[in-house]
């Protein structure tokens, strides 16, 4: 019965936009607050007491920095170490694509950052609860890692490069682009440089089909 | 110009009709003693009156070395001349009375032997002061050549000490400027780290409070005005703090600092129309790259080289796109070993060639005071003993190149 109850243990170690964040949360939801500490050893304590209580909150929104130090993500990892069913969301204005992935990488089932509107957090709680994924829309274009090499390119250097690929002459690439030809060589140049290789041939081997 | 050309000219003419005029004088008159004594032994052959009148003729002529230098052998040599010219009339004297040197007396013959001797004598003599005079002569040369020699060599030594010392003396000061910019540098930096640290980690997260309490106001059209300008606040402190320092520096890492901090540089602003048409910042991580061999001021002087950087682009490029590209590098020279180069190229206006030139020879770094930027990136490739390169053609961006 007390498993369906929808409480949430916060932890921050900014006092006003804890207990604030709390509060909103339990004004405008059905959401209960299982207690809120700023400090790692404090909340270990406090989790304690509510597992023996068999009250252990339904989810834990975390900060990621704790007084200039990003040990929220070893925290993370430690919390699900101890209790390995709970769900921890990153409420956090660290929101680099690294910090994100770090966070998710160490168990955390849920990314919001604290510019997001206050709704936003409760969706994700939402989300935790019934056991999906979920990470802050905005966040995700953040994600979008580039590893290829031809993703270095400008838009004009893909142009230059399918040329080459094609076996066009600088001034046939010139002509064609209607720009001057020392630009070409210069794209040409820009275009080894980036791909690692020394000749036009080599270009062909590595990148034509 | 021309005037003088003509004054020129006819200074030269004047001159050769001059030099021409004395040769003339001169021609008759001679100081070549060989020609002397090959008269003298043309006479003992003879011995005849032509040869006496023609060694009489050469020797009235000629004229005695000049011995400048020695007074006393000049007179001599004036006194030896006389006597020569006596002997040699007297010896004239006797042969006109007869044809042949043969056919005069004994007595006769004693008298031109005794007065030939006298001229031998004398010549001899002559020939020894002259050869005195140019040994002496080449001594002195010797002298003062190895004078002017031993001179030259310690102008040379001093010069040189003097040189090594000035060398030493701005080795120093070079030494000191760059320690003090790296002082300077890190004092900043920590500076700028914790007062990032400050706006990001409190200052920002207490507007967000305040929005938060905005958010449970009954007047919703008033807490919606509080809360998009406390966003935009906090919008702005995070944009500070990006410029300042990255406030979870060095732990974030380099990577997802520079991509907050590029999307903040290139964001246009607030409305949707104007994001469409929002700079495309593209970073490419090469997989072999590895961060960790770098120290934490390296890495914080790559990020001030490409916020730079980007602030350039952003100022000055117009660009559309922006990509940067970061490849392991392996190269070693005499003085400086490469492990990461960072390529950064956009598809703006690109710059002045001049401009460009000025940069890659390094000329900038003395002359131009208004690039600032540019002297910012110089000094922190300094810094981390790297190299940049700038490659651009006008309408066909620019290419940057870092390597460290």
């Amino acid at each position: 019965m007390k498993k369906m109850n929808k409480s949430f243990y916060i932890i921050d170690d900014h006092e006003l936009l804890r207990l604030g964040t709390s509060n909103w949360l339990t004004t405008n939801s059905a959401w209960l607050c299982a207690g809120n500490a700023s400090t790692h050893e404090d909340a270990l304590a406090d989790l304690k007491k509510l597992c023996a209580e068999d009250k252990l909150p339904s989810v834990v929104i975390c900060d990621i920095n704790f007084y200039g130090e990003n040990s929220g993500l070893d925290f993370i990892s430690k919390i699900l170490s101890i209790y390995p069913g709970l769900k921890i969301i990153v409420y956090s204005m660290y929101f680099a694509a690294g910090v994100v992935q770090n966070a998710i990488k160490n168990g955390a089932c849920g990314y919001v950052s604290k510019n997001a509107q206050s709704q936003e957090l409760l969706n994700c709680m939402e989300k935790a609860l019934a056991g999906e994924f979920f990470i802050q829309e905005e966040l995700k274009n953040n994600l979008i890692k580039y590893n290829k090499i031809t993703d270095a390119l400008t838009r004009r250097e893909k142009e230059v490069m399918e040329m080459l690929l094609l076996r066009c002459t600088n001034d046939e690439i010139a002509n064609q682009l209607g720009i001057k030809k020392r630009a070409v060589e210069n794209y040409i140049s820009t275009i080894y440089e980036k791909t690692g290789v020394n000749a036009r041939s080599e270009l062909i081997d590595k990148y034509g089909n | 110009m021309k005037k003088k050309i003509s004054h020129l000219c006819i200074f030269l003419i004047i001159f050769q009709i001059a030099s021409a005029l004395y040769a003339n004088t001169m021609q008759e008159k001679f100081t070549d003693s060989k020609i002397l004594y090959s008269a003298w032994v043309d006479f003992h052959n003879n011995r005849n009156v032509e040869s006496c009148k023609n060694f009489i003729s050469i020797l009235e002529n000629y004229l005695p070395e000049n011995f400048n230098s020695y007074p006393d052998l000049k007179a001599s040599a004036v006194n030896q001349q006389k006597e020569v010219l006596e002997a040699s009339n007297e010896i004239l004297k006797i042969l006109e009375k007869s044809e042949a040197y043969e056919e005069l007396s004994l007595q006769n013959q004693e008298q031109i032997n005794s007065n030939i001797e006298k001229i031998d004598l004398c010549m001899l003599a002559y020939l020894r002061n002259q050869n005195y005079a140019l040994e002496d002569t080449h001594q002195k040369f010797f002298n003062y050549f190895m004078w002017l020699l031993a001179t030259i060599l310690a102008g040379g030594i001093i010069l040189i000490y003097l040189n090594v010392r000035e060398i030493q003396k701005r080795d120093q000061i070079i030494y000191n400027s760059e320690q003090f910019l790296k002082h300077s540098i890190e004092v900043q930096e920590a500076e700028r780290r914790r007062i990032s640290r400050e706006l990001h980690d409190t200052v920002a997260q207490s507007m967000r409070y305040v929005s938060l309490l905005a958010e449970g106001l009954s007047e919703k059209e008033q807490a919606e005005k509080i809360i998009s300008t406390q966003n935009k606040n906090i919008q702005d402190i995070r944009k500070l703090c990006y410029n300042l320092t990255p406030p979870n520096f060095p732990e974030g890492e380099l990577i997802d600092s520079l991509e907050l901090l590029g999307s903040k540089i290139f964001e246009t602003g607030e409305s949707d129309s104007q994001k469409n048409d929002k700079v495309q910042l593209r970073f490419v991580l090469d997989d072999s790259v590895d961060f960790s061999i770098f120290k934490t001021e390296q890495l914080m002087n790559i990020y001030r080289i490409l916020q730079e950087v980007f602030q350039n682009i952003k100022k000055h490029a117009n660009a559309n796109e922006v990509t940067v590209l970061f490849k392991s590098d392996f190269e070693k020279t005499e003085d400086k070993e490469f492990h990461l180069k960072i390529i950064i190229t956009d598809d703006g206006c690109g710059m002045d060639e001049k401009l460009v030139n000025q940069i890659n020879t390094g000329v900038i770094k003395n002359t131009e005071k208004l690039h600032f930027g540019l002297q910012n990136i110089f000094e922190r490739v300094q810094l981390i003993g790297g190299t940049v390169i700038y490659r651009s053609e006008k309408d066909c961006g620019t290419q940057i190149t870092v390597r460290v």
